[in-house]
């Protein structure tokens, strides 16, 4: 691994403004479930902030006379985290890429250094993501946890099966998993990059996951990143180790097919 | 840091397009080899062969006997400059180059220092790069590409945006690189310009490469 | 101002991405004919009755489709500079003019063809009936735009439709000039009214929907659907779309006129 390329991606597509714009997509989220510890009488918790932006939506079913409304914040915050993914690996190329790319000796570990930036990034969203609910946590007089969920989660996500004693388990569903979800999301967006042009890999990705909002199956990756359809706090729901699968499938194979994509290409010009 | 490479019948094809045609070329460390032809000749596609940039549809590029793509992705130690330079808009000139020097970390911040002053450009200006002016953008360039002392140099129109004074000062580091032994290869459509650098000069026209005697072109 | 303009039309309706958005959008329609119920034609096309995959992808897409075939026009006109050779023959008026245009027609292009596709493919297999009042199917009751259309002359109220979505499809892919040559990569160009279309969505429904607020449909990115969950009068969707309008040409003629190129 070419330690010294990681820490130029990690100093260069990090600290980047966009990052400082994101709170402003959580606030939303954060203000929605503000207002139902307001509507309920109770603070919440740290972890009963964090654990509603993935929330999602019950499973749609398609040809009823229901109109379809789409879980919008869910979508957004999907998104977004696309979108600030999105065209790092064009900028580093379009910019001084043709020298940074010389310098690192290998395509693969410069490709590799990206996957690693990518999954750095993503991390980075979600730790901003709980700075921005700890803030409402906190204005709202609530309690510093990230093991302990209160009745607000419990009404949330209205399932009979959790008991305040189950944080670990929501966070499970409503964190790592969309965190993981869209690791993998963001790494094959990357990966088709090389393939097409940057737009139509967003469109594609984001298509993916609008699918998996109509589509109720485990191996649609987006189910994975709605807690509301885990199998974890609804048995019978999503299979959370087909999720595990299907996502770590999406993973590696966007690794694979990104790092022999990218040996093969002409860096000539970057279709955008 | 002596090098040789070798170009076996290399031919390139994008999308149906013959880009270089059955190019066969033998380039050694300490000389300076001159590219020349006409816009759209397929000059620059040869350096970015060279560098590892692109890869040819059939034919080898062998470096120091070691084949480009299979034994190694790039050149080991190479400076290029191909097209327009580019470098990110937010930072200074200084700070791009300690940026791109930090990956190999082979140089210094004083050896920075000395490239962009021995360039012509002042290392403590504060302007942010998308400020320069062309010329002042293609300096940087050309500071980037020596900066490390590479083997290998690869200048693709380095005259571009310079002035006289500019395109004297870059004659003047081209020949100190050659005097320290690097292998050099420019192109340029700027015939006067190569035949004053070039020990060797290469007439490359419709992606086909012919050696032309410096001599005889002068004359 | 004809030549500039027969160029920018030219050029909008002869690119790779116009026919990649055309060929998704009729793709969608085409999916939605295919998944669609049984019923009278009254209650599956999908302008009325957007409740399977097809619509779905359609009327959640479309401000990315619409913006996609020229929308970034003006911006990589800029960065590459072409734009001084049109300059020096036409005066910037008449290029932002056959600008705008260009990109209004393309968009209104590639949102309402689908839909009349979607309507002419589902009037082959599907029975032409009157709606009824009472049925409660699909009913777009009083307040909706053109209701009482709807009830009496069917075909004339999808052509309206589809023209109100050739109007919605061409004020949002103008939104692009909006922004003007700021973005770093095109992509951001053409995702500007998709990203501003869905943070309308996500803060209205957020602030103005609620127990006390669900009688009109406000969302511009849902406006485009002729059965909205709530009422969708025409005095909102024409406002909504002038004040789009309003903007694209007030900035875009900014970004493009008075701007220093």
């Amino acid at each position: 691994m070419n330690y010294k390329l990681l820490q130029h991606d990690f100093r260069t597509g990090l600290l980047r403004k966009r990052y400082l714009w994101l709170p402003l997509l959580f606030i939303i989220p954060c203000y929605i479930s503000s207002r139902i510890t307001t509507a309920l009488g109770m603070p919440g918790t740290w972890l009963d902030y964090l654990c509603f932006f993935f929330f999602g939506c019950e499973p749609i079913y398609l040809n009823s006379l229901d109109k379809v409304i789409l879980p919008v914040q869910w979508l957004s915050l999907v998104g977004g985290l696309l979108l600030v993914n999105l065209d790092y690996l064009l900028y580093d190329l379009d910019n001084a890429g043709q020298q940074i790319i010389v310098r690192s000796a290998s395509r693969t570990q410069w490709f590799i250094s990206k996957c690693m930036w990518n999954i750095a990034s993503t991390m980075v969203y979600f730790i901003e993501m709980a700075v921005v609910a700890w803030f409402f946590c906190v204005i709202k007089g609530g309690e510093s946890t990230l093991t302990q969920i209160s009745e607000v989660s419990v009404g949330t996500y209205n399932v009979a099966e959790i008991t305040l004693q189950d944080g670990g388990k929501l966070a499970f569903a409503a964190i790592l998993m969309p965190f993981f979800t869209l690791a993998a999301a963001s790494l094959l967006q990357m990966a088709l990059c090389i393939f097409i042009p940057p737009v139509f890999s967003f469109f594609f990705v984001f298509m993916i996951m609008e699918l998996s909002v109509l589509l109720p199956f485990p191996v649609l990756m987006g189910n994975a990143a709605m807690a509301i359809r885990s199998g974890i706090l609804h048995p019978g729901f999503m299979n959370v180790g087909m999720e595990i699968l299907a996502n770590t499938v999406v993973m590696v194979g966007s690794i694979v097919m990104g790092a022999i994509g990218f040996r093969r290409k002409d860096i000539i010009k970057w279709r955008e | 840091m002596a090098m040789k490479i070798e170009i076996k019948d290399a031919t390139k094809y994008i999308r149906k397009a013959l880009i270089l045609n059955h190019v066969s070329v033998s380039l050694q460390s300490g000389k300076i080899y001159g590219l020349q032809g006409p816009n759209g000749s397929g000059k620059t596609m040869l350096l970015r062969l060279i560098s590892g940039l692109i890869k040819p549809t059939s034919g080898h590029v062998l470096i120091d006997d070691k084949e480009l793509g299979i034994d190694m992705d790039f050149p080991p130690s190479m400076g290029i400059l191909i097209e327009a330079p580019a470098f990110i808009d937010a930072y200074t000139g200084l700070r791009n180059l300690e940026l791109l020097a930090d990956i190999k970390q082979v140089i210094q911040k004083d050896q920075i220092i000395q490239t962009l002053q021995k360039i012509g450009l002042d290392p403590n200006d504060r302007r942010k790069y998308y400020k320069y002016s062309l010329g002042m953008k293609q300096r940087l360039g050309i500071a980037a590409a020596i900066m490390e002392q590479p083997a290998l140099l690869l200048l693709d129109e380095p005259t571009n945006a310079l002035d006289e004074v500019g395109v004297a000062l870059i004659c003047n580091i081209i020949l100190k690189e050659k005097e320290r032994g690097a292998l050099i290869v420019i192109a340029s459509h700027d015939g006067l310009f190569l035949r004053s650098l070039a020990d060797e000069l290469y007439y490359v026209t419709e992606g086909k490469v012919e050696k032309r005697n410096v001599c005889e072109e002068e004359s | 101002m004809q030549s500039i303009l027969r160029v920018e039309l030219w050029k909008a309706t002869h690119n790779i991405k116009f026919y990649i958005a055309l060929t998704a959008g009729v793709l969608f329609a085409v999916l939605d004919a295919i998944l669609t119920g049984n019923g009278p034609l009254y209650g599956v096309c999908m302008i009325v009755s957007p409740t399977n995959l097809g619509s779905a992808l359609f009327f959640f897409f479309w401000p990315i489709l619409v913006a996609l075939p020229y929308g970034w026009s003006f911006w990589k006109e800029k960065k590459d500079q072409s734009y001084i050779q049109i300059e020096a023959r036409v005066c910037r008026k008449e290029f932002f003019w056959a600008k705008f245009m260009a990109v209004f027609i393309s968009g209104g292009i590639v949102m309402s063809i689908p839909i009349l596709l979607n309507i002419l493919i589902l009037a082959l297999f599907h029975p032409y009936e009157m709606p009824h009042v009472l049925s409660g199917m699909n009913a777009l009751v009083n307040g909706y735009f053109l209701s009482s259309l709807y009830h009496s002359n069917l075909w004339l109220f999808l052509f309206i439709w589809c023209l109100v979505d050739f109007l919605w499809g061409g004020v949002i892919a103008c939104f692009c000039l909006v922004v003007g040559s700021k973005p770093t990569f095109q992509v951001m160009v053409i995702l500007t009214p998709y990203l501003v279309l869905l943070a309308l969505e996500i803060i209205l429904n957020t602030f103005l929907y609620g127990p006390n607020f669900t009688l009109y449909e406000v969302c511009p990115m849902e406006l485009a659907k002729a059965g909205t969950l709530s009422a969708n009068p025409g005095w909102i969707i024409f406002s909504e779309m002038g004040l789009f309008a309003a903007l694209d040409i007030g900035l875009g003629y900014w970004q493009v006129v008075k701007h220093e190129l």
